[in-house]
């Protein structure tokens, strides 16, 4: 069965630079599939997102939409791609309805026979009276939403979504989801979504591909990775709520495999270490005059086993 | 790392739609995105006409009283059928004003990605390009020289008439291309913004457009000779005036800057294009 994206040995070197931008990946997704795409800034997202999409080559390996290089001169992959790309790029001297007609005319769409689609999406999204306005005029939600409705036109089989949250609401984030998972249920879409809220791709995609440096570090679902990599996390609340930051102190001295940090009450302790160090963690607490009230293990989340993946002090 | 493959959801594995011929396909786009940019634009559209209106009014009412006759190659002529292809040429370097910031305002967009996302081969965005900007620059051109008919009365034969057309569109191709270029060197708006709106004035003034050679100042001369804009305007005078045996150099040397300037571009777009 062809894969909806089948990449192999990937490799990009962007001209004048020495370290490859995305290096050696390899990976298939399912057609219809929702795919999440993480790594921490610099990780090489938006360029694989770019080389998936047709609009950059890549230096070396094989790159295949549909069993089709996207890259291929007649566009046919291309055709059957929508793109959502992060810096929120339109024609901004032009109407927004200009726009929508722009990509229309490149996808080889005529107007009249995706009106009614584009009609249905601008109700969706509450932009129909925003039409007309000049681009540059529209807020950056209204820009990213009018991106998704131009990525949407013509049905097109594998959606690419490069931060199609950004700079939106909650309500608006919603709009998205809800739009998403529709297109996925009628139209089986395959969709590759980056986003740096990482909850987002824990609540809608299917399985999450994390890179780092370029390169692929696991490719798996989200509880799998959470479960894996996670770590245990607890809550451990002191007697005296005052007592906090003393706790914080001994728990902080468990070893670089835990994190700690302060929450309201009580601290968190995360890493895989967790269940195993902090009996003695405890221990060593009472015996300063910590009295601890209560330790709570936690569900860790798949943002924990990202920060375990590609280290704390990156924002995915 | 390799997924296993789920069975295909409805719609999924469809076959990809037709691919359209050239011509109703990415060239077509180009063509009517170029069309939209240049046209939708109000405020390049007022820059583009004022300045040509301005210098129309002049020529119709006191300039032409004031002045009279002018000698050119040794031969008395009224002052507006000397000075009209200034007006053409005024025009015209207002008209690649606009496709020059349009340009510059396609990459302030971040379009490119955007674009290159398309089914869009490389050639046919720039051919689109150059197409679309250099019809804008005649047809504003012609329609100066639409107006100019309607206020003054030029009494040419035929054959000159060919000749300044064919000068008009040589012309149009050259300083379409020479803006082009010039917004693909500059990556500043405000420095590019600048520099291509004193460009016209300067580069009209430093030429034969408004008095003949032997009146201008020794410093304006020597510019003129470097001026593109002294090529074009003798190209479009001497045609009207003498036919194409006097224009025809002039037209081969706008020729040669078309070319060039198209190929640059060209070169430059698809560098561009590359880098993404």
């Amino acid at each position: 069965m062809t894969a909806a994206v089948h990449a192999d040995g990937l490799v990009k070197r962007y001209s004048g630079m020495t370290q490859d931008a995305v290096s050696d990946l390899s990976f298939d997704i399912e057609p219809g599939a929702v795919i999440g795409l993480l790594g921490p800034n610099g990780a090489g997202k938006t360029t694989l997102t770019k080389m998936i999409c047709g609009a950059t080559v890549p230096t070396r390996g094989t790159l295949e939409v549909f069993g089709v290089d996207p890259a291929e001169p007649t566009g046919a992959a291309k055709r059957r791609i929508g793109a959502v790309h992060q810096n929120g790029p339109f024609d901004m001297m032009l109407p927004a309805l200009d726009n929508l007609r722009i990509t229309a005319a490149f996808k080889g769409l005529r107007w009249r026979d995706i009106r009614r689609q584009v009609d249905d999406l601008l109700a969706a999204f509450g932009l129909a009276g925003k039409t007309g306005q000049l681009a540059f005029t529209l807020s950056g939600g209204e820009r990213r939403r009018f991106q998704v409705i131009r990525a949407l036109l013509g049905d097109p089989p594998l959606l690419l979504l490069d931060e199609p949250s950004a700079g939106l609401d909650v309500s608006g984030r919603h709009q998205v989801w809800s739009l998403l998972h529709d297109l996925r249920r009628r139209q089986g879409t395959t969709i590759l979504w980056t986003s740096h809220y990482v909850e987002e791709l824990e609540r809608n995609c299917r399985r999450v591909l994390v890179i780092n440096h370029g390169r692929l570090v696991e490719f798996a679902a989200p509880r799998e990775l959470a479960e894996r990599f996670g770590g245990q996390v607890a809550l451990v609340r002191p007697d005296r709520p005052r007592d906090t930051g003393e706790l914080l102190a001994v728990l902080g001295r468990g070893g670089p495999q835990l994190r700690v940090s302060v929450g309201e009450g009580h601290v968190e302790v995360k890493g895989q270490g967790t269940r195993a160090c902090l009996p003695a963690l405890l221990t060593r607490a009472e015996a300063l005059g910590i009295g601890i009230g209560a330790v709570e293990y936690r569900t860790p989340s798949l943002e924990d086993a990202f920060l375990t993946l590609v280290g704390a002090g990156h924002d995915g | 790392m390799t997924a296993d493959l789920a069975p295909p959801p409805p719609g999924a594995t469809a076959p990809a739609p037709a691919r359209p011929s050239p011509l109703r396909g990415d060239v077509a786009a180009t063509m009517y995105r170029e069309y939209l940019l240049l046209t939708r634009n109000r405020t390049n559209l007022l820059l583009a006409i004022t300045p040509s209106a301005v210098y129309l009014l002049l020529f119709a009412t006191s300039l032409s009283r004031l002045v009279g006759e002018v000698r050119y190659e040794g031969r008395p002529i009224g002052y507006p059928e000397f000075a009209v292809p200034a007006l053409l040429l005024s025009s015209m370097l207002a008209a690649a004003t606009t496709a020059g910031t349009s340009l510059f305002q396609e990459r302030l967009g971040r379009m490119d990605v955007e674009l290159w996302s398309y089914p869009l081969r490389r050639g046919s965005y720039v051919a689109g390009k150059l197409l679309v900007s250099t019809l804008l620059v005649l047809l504003q051109s012609l329609a100066a020289l639409g107006v100019s008919l309607l206020v003054f009365t030029f009494r040419w034969p035929p054959s000159h008439w060919v000749a300044v057309l064919c000068g008009i569109a040589v012309a149009s191709m050259a300083f379409n291309g020479l803006y082009l270029l010039l917004a693909t060197f500059f990556q500043d708006f405000q420095r590019f913004s600048v520099t291509i709106n004193v460009l016209a004035p300067t580069l009209l003034f430093a030429s034969p457009s408004f008095y003949p050679a032997p009146q201008m100042a020794p410093v304006l001369r020597w510019l003129s000779w470097g001026n593109p804009v002294t090529y074009g305007i003798r190209c479009i005078r001497d045609g009207a005036l003498f036919g194409f045996g006097a224009a025809w150099p002039w037209m081969l040397v706008l020729l040669g800057v078309a070319v060039v300037t198209c190929v640059l571009i060209g070169r430059s777009l698809m560098a561009r294009a590359r880098e993404i």
